[in-house]
């Protein structure tokens, strides 16, 4: 499911004045996808992500695209061999950093994870390297 | 001038040399060929020539002569020295001499060596005196019914009395006499102690063949030691030198070039020139008629006057005219002329004591030695270079079955047979400086320990060889230092201090069993016994079948663990010599796994096995097979401490399978007091190292099924591993477990507790092998860099329960133990502080002692693992806390107990007051019904327990109501008995219908009970319980609703 998210605030803070000023509503700009255009950003590369106590903390490339709007990040305990149908674990938040800590999960459970990057024109693009990632809970204490 | 020499027949039978007649009248009697004429020279004529003493001539003939003399003595219990003064040339002392005095050597022997010995007539003469003394006390023999070993029992033990004892003489080794008997040998050969020139030497360099050299002491006490060897079953043999004479003697002096040069062509007893290479000194001529005489009275003197039981001649090949020099393969070729000359000094030896051994050390072609055994000699069976091969895990040149008489096609056990004697280098010297290794290191011959193993390999496929043996001294305790110190024949240090090293007198320990057990059956010596030798390969084997017994002795002579077949030539039981333990035999193709260097002597009879664990067979690799599940990897508990045992470097990444992060997830602990968890990511801290664990939880187990190297051990048989301040998870590299008291022994006694850790931690009685795949907790708060964890190859498990008065409360479920506190008493008014138990929330099924709250102020610290109480005290009451699934049954003992009788150990039960009696390590089952139980350990008399009991039971019979009550499916009834009574419970419907019998007429203990119904078979409603218990009946009212 794609939806449409307006995000300008967040994009200044993420992207810096640079951004702002050379591209801020501006369709131009080589090979990159813009407003009104219909070409999605590219697939979010090196998907990664660290075990933590009922916890992943993902990270990522960030994706260079001018309109780049943010991520989704999909989540499965099995494999992910497509997002069609799947809502976000970002909910109808886009994901503005290349990183993510997911939360609340079972230890013990092997997790899949995909991203995608969406454009402002809501764009959304393939779907990134699938992660395969399982929390795991702190070991016992020391024995006193 | 000089008065004309009287020619006068000699007194009837006079022999050559000294002869008293009485105390006051000597005779001497000098063979003296191609000499004019001679004085005698003396303390009685001060030194003067005196025409008193001018000797009578007798000429036999041309090239036979003798001076003789007889003459009267003022004192005949005084020594006087003499001299022969020949041809007004030659001062020399009679060849005879049974004492000397040296000008040069003499002033070296102490007083404490050689008291009240007369000093050298220093400015009257020169050259050695002899010294006569008519009035000479004889020895006063105490044993003289000794009957000798029959030559194929003999073990020799061969000596030199300057490096064996430091005092040098033969009253220190006649106190060592003890020493030898508890060993077992049954003959001791004593180098030549004949005067030979100088004082420390090997003393193959003889100047007077009758007399005893003075750097040993008196004469007297070497009759002495020979007389006591004899008191304890033992044989002497005199390594007697005949192949040569040095140049002070008189047999030289008299015709030769110079003071000490060549014997002249005029010699009667020596040659001019040696006819063989290996000549030193002057050869004998012992085809000449003086030379047969000398031989002989030699020979019948030691027998004679000195009870010695026989000879080792010394270069008995060189017994010989025939000319080999400088052709010495021709010297050792069969020469009948050679064994002609044997037989006949044999025969003359045996006529003067037909058992005496006559041993030659004659290293000859096999034919020639084989003649000589036929006739009853014995030889020298030098078979230390294969020995020493194999000793050192060589397999080249192994092969030493030449050890065994018939393999030499000998009809007779005559073969002395020898891995060392004092000719060779010492084969712990070759093991500890040339022995072989594995490619790991962990088994090296060159390390002592293994080195000493080693010998008692070898010695195992020596001693039980059918015929005579000998060993070389201090054998028996690895003594390793280079036959080249010093010189070859240069003084050794003595090392007696080795009998004190327990390893090396695990090796004196083994040569004494393995002659026991020679000495315990005629198969290990008889030449009736049928032997079978294959001794050629890396893996030896011997197999002896004797009428009434059946052996077979198998060993790895290699460096890395083999299997082998010992060959059994019989089905049935066999016993293992060393251990004791029995061998169930089916097939006689059995194969064996055999360690490096690892030995069993198997016997179709019971022998008494040693009572201490001699040998040790370590491992050189460990064969793995590690399975580890996890549960499901999804909470704190589905954690495990791993390791891997031996020498080991493998990433945990490699080890464990599937991937990290993904599959699971490990955890290293770096001691810090925070921050101490270490997140795995791939560096070198996650390998797998000896020694060293991590917490791991997985959706995979963690399986391992590989075959490692064993780690090395020190010279005090301990592996160590590496240990940071702190808490250290530390695994145990040995493929043995071993008692951590044991481990704390050998740290300095005084380490913190071991943790396991199963869901739940347990305080570890035992180090277990990290071939579980276990690691462990450990606390080092003593700043240790490391951690020596001692091998032993016995049982940990029989040490833990032989400990004194300490108690181990160890509860189990479903077989596996699940916790262990200990009760320690002690003999002290103020015993050491108790140990914290870990948290109870990591704890699976536990019993703790509850911690008195007064002294313990944080919850932290409410449950304790090990508490201490006086031992003086008898009666005693402890809290225990029981943690356990309810209603899940649990196994409690106590183990450690059964040393105190008349005292009992029960648990109580605080609730229902029941008894449950741990005494004779009884091994209790309850099945809680609720998580945490209070019980009390009480100790005691019987009184003192029932006393504690009845304070807890019940005063009245009653029932509980149920619980829960409305139930679905299940409630639970209470009742409570002040004494044992029979018990019925019956359910009832409202209808009056009896739907269930709880319990039928069943007999309960006093206590309180409880009793469960189920209900899910049953529709919702009223029902009734009834109790009969004893002759009063109850009724509890229960509603069932679905």
């Amino acid at each position: 499911m794609k939806r449409t998210f307006l995000i300008p605030s967040i994009v200044l803070i993420l992207f810096g004045f640079l951004v702002l000023t050379s591209c801020g509503g501006s369709s131009t700009g080589p090979g990159n996808g813009g407003n009104g255009n219909n070409e999605a950003p590219a697939a979010p590369s090196n998907l990664d992500g660290t075990s933590g106590d009922q916890e992943v903390v993902l990270t990522w490339d960030a994706n260079s695209e001018d309109d780049l709007a943010g991520y989704h990040l999909y989540r499965s305990t099995s494999n992910i061999s497509s997002i069609s149908g799947m809502d976000p674990v970002n909910g109808s938040n886009l994901i503005q950093n290349a990183n993510f800590t997911d939360t609340d999960l079972e230890n013990g459970t092997t997790y899949y994870y995909r991203l995608t990057a969406v454009d402002e024109n809501n764009n959304e693009s393939s779907t990134s390297s699938q992660l395969e990632i399982t929390p795991f809970s702190d070991p016992p204490d020391r024995p006193s | 001038m000089n008065p004309e020499v009287t020619q006068q027949a000699r007194p009837q039978g006079l022999q050559d040399g000294i002869t008293y007649v009485d105390d006051n009248t000597v005779r001497l009697s000098l063979f003296a060929p191609n000499k004019e004429f001679v004085y005698v020279i003396g303390d009685f004529t001060n030194w003067e020539i005196d025409p008193n003493y001018f000797m009578n001539k007798e000429e036999v003939n041309a090239d036979s002569s003798y001076f003789w003399i007889e003459f009267d003595i003022p004192d005949p219990n005084k020594e006087y020295g003499f001299q022969y003064f020949v041809d007004g040339e030659i001062r020399v002392a009679d060849p005879y001499s049974e004492k000397i005095l040296d000008p040069f050597n003499d002033q070296y022997i102490s007083s404490e060596t050689y008291p009240n010995l007369n000093p050298y007539p220093e400015g009257k003469t020169d050259k050695i005196v002899g010294v006569l003394q008519p009035g000479k006390q004889d020895y006063n023999w105490q044993h003289n019914n000794y009957d000798r070993p029959d030559k194929e029992n003999l073990v020799v033990y061969e000596l030199l009395v300057r490096d064996f004892v430091a005092n040098h003489d033969f009253k220190t080794v006649t106190d060592s006499l003890d020493y030898l008997q508890q060993l077992g040998v049954n003959a001791i050969e004593l180098m030549p102690i004949m005067e030979f020139d100088a004082n420390s030497s090997w003393g193959y360099n003889p100047t007077f063949h009758l007399a005893t050299d003075k750097y040993y002491g008196p004469a007297e006490d070497l009759k002495r030691l020979i007389d006591e060897a004899h008191s304890r079953g033992m044989a002497v043999i005199l390594d007697m030198v005949l192949n040569h004479a040095w140049g002070p003697s008189p047999l030289a002096r008299l015709w030769n070039d110079g003071d000490y040069g060549k014997p002249t062509a005029q010699n009667p007893y020596l040659n001019r020139e040696p006819k063989h290479d290996f000549n030193v000194g002057y050869d004998f001529n012992h085809e000449s008629q003086a030379t047969k005489y000398f031989v002989d009275r030699v020979n019948r003197f030691w027998l004679e006057e000195f009870n010695f039981d026989g000879f080792r001649f010394d270069l008995s090949k060189g017994f010989t005219q025939n000319n080999t020099l400088g052709n010495v393969g021709a010297w050792g070729q069969y020469d009948a002329s050679r064994v002609q000359i044997l037989k006949r000094m044999a025969d003359k030896i045996w006529a003067t004591d037909d058992s005496a051994y006559v041993i030659l050390e004659h290293f000859a072609e096999n034919q020639e030695e084989q003649e000589l055994s036929n006739y009853g000699m014995m030889t020298w069976g030098n078979m230390h270079h294969s020995y020493k091969q194999a000793s050192m895990g060589y397999q080249s040149e192994s092969n030493f079955s030449g050890i065994y008489h018939e393999n030499r096609s000998w009809n007779n056990a005559h073969l002395v047979g020898y891995m060392e004697s004092h000719d060779e280098q010492r084969i712990m010297y070759e093991n500890l400086n040339f022995g072989n290794s594995n490619s790991s290191g962990s088994y090296d011959i060159t390390e002592l320990n293994t080195a000493l193993n080693r010998i008692k390999l070898s010695s195992a496929f020596f001693f039980t060889v059918p015929g005579p043996k000998m060993l070389w001294q201090f054998g028996e305790l690895g003594y390793e230092v280079d036959i080249n110190q010093s010189g070859r024949t240069g003084e050794k240090p003595i090392r007696w201090e080795y009998y004190q090293d327990e390893n090396r007198k695990k090796l004196y320990d083994t040569y004494k069993a393995l002659i026991r057990l020679r000495n315990s059956h005629e198969a290990f010596t008889s030449e009736t016994s049928n032997v079978t030798m294959d001794v050629n390969g890396t893996t030896k084997r011997i197999t002896i079948s004797h009428p009434n017994l059946e052996v077979s002795i198998a060993g790895n002579f290699g460096v890395t663990d083999t299997e082998m077949q010992p060959q059994f030539t019989q089905s049935g039981d066999w016993y293992d010599f060393f251990s004791g333990d029995t061998l169930s035999v089916n097939n006689t193709d059995t194969t064996i796994a055999m360690s490096a260097g690892e030995f069993h002597i198997y016997t179709t009879q019971k022998f008494q096995a040693p009572t201490e664990d001699l040998l040790r067979f370590v491992p050189t690799q460990i064969n793995l097979d590690i399975s580890q599940s996890f549960d499901a990897a999804s909470s704190p508990q589905d954690y495990r401490l791993i390791a891997l045992p031996g020498q080991t470097v493998e990433p945990l990444v490699d080890v464990l399978n599937g991937d990290p992060s993904v599959d699971w997830q490990a955890y290293w602990d770096n001691g810090q007091q925070e921050n101490y968890w270490v997140k795995y990511d791939g560096s070198s801290t996650f390998n797998m190292n000896s020694g060293n664990g991590f917490w791991v939880t997985s959706k995979e187990d963690f399986t391992y099924d590989q075959t490692v190297p064993t780690v090395e051990l020190n010279e005090n048989n301990q592996a160590s591993i590496p240990l940071h301040d702190g808490w250290n998870i530390i695994s145990n590299p040995l493929h043995t477990d071993v008692a951590w008291s044991q481990v704390s022994a050998a740290n300095g006694g005084n380490l913190q507790p071991l943790w396991r850790f199963d869901g739940s931690y347990s305080e570890a009685a035992d180090f277990i092998s990290a071939r579980s795949g276990e690691a462990f907790y450990f606390l080092n708060d003593q700043g240790l860099n490391e951690l020596l964890i001692p091998y032993e190859e016995t049982s940990s498990k029989n040490k833990t329960e032989a400990k004194q008065n300490e108690v181990q409360l160890i509860t189990q479920k479903d077989g596996e133990k699940t916790s262990s506190s200990s009760l320690t008493f002690v003999d002290s008014e103020e015993p050491p502080a108790d140990v914290v138990a870990p948290p109870s929330r990591f704890e699976g099924t536990s019993l703790r002692f509850a911690a008195d709250n007064n002294k313990q102020k944080s919850s932290r610290t409410s449950s304790l693992a090990h508490v201490f109480r006086n031992q003086n005290k008898e009666e005693h009451r402890l809290e225990v806390i029981l943690l356990a699934t309810p209603k899940e049954p649990v196994s409690i003992s106590a183990k450690g107990w059964d040393n105190n009788p008349g005292i009992q150990m029960a648990l109580l039960n605080t609730e229902s007051g029941r008894k449950y009696d741990l005494s004779n390590e009884n091994e209790i089952t309850i099945i809680p019904d609720k998580e945490k139980t209070s019980m009390l350990l009480v100790i005691g008399d019987t009184r003192y327990i029932n006393e504690q009991q009845e304070e807890l039971l019940p005063k009245e019979i009653s029932i509980n109501p149920n619980y829960p009550n409305p139930f679905n499916p299940s409630t639970t009834l209470r009742f409570s008995l002040p004494e044992q009574t029979e018990v019925q419970v019956q359910v009832f419907n409202v209808l009056g219908q009896r739907v269930s019998t709880l319990i039928n007429n069943e007999t309960r203990q006093a206590g309180v009970h409880t009793v469960t119904f189920d209900g899910s078979q049953r529709a919702s409603g009223l029902y009734f319980a009834v109790f009969e218990i004893g002759n009063q009946r109850f009724i509890q009212k229960m509603t069932l609703i679905k």
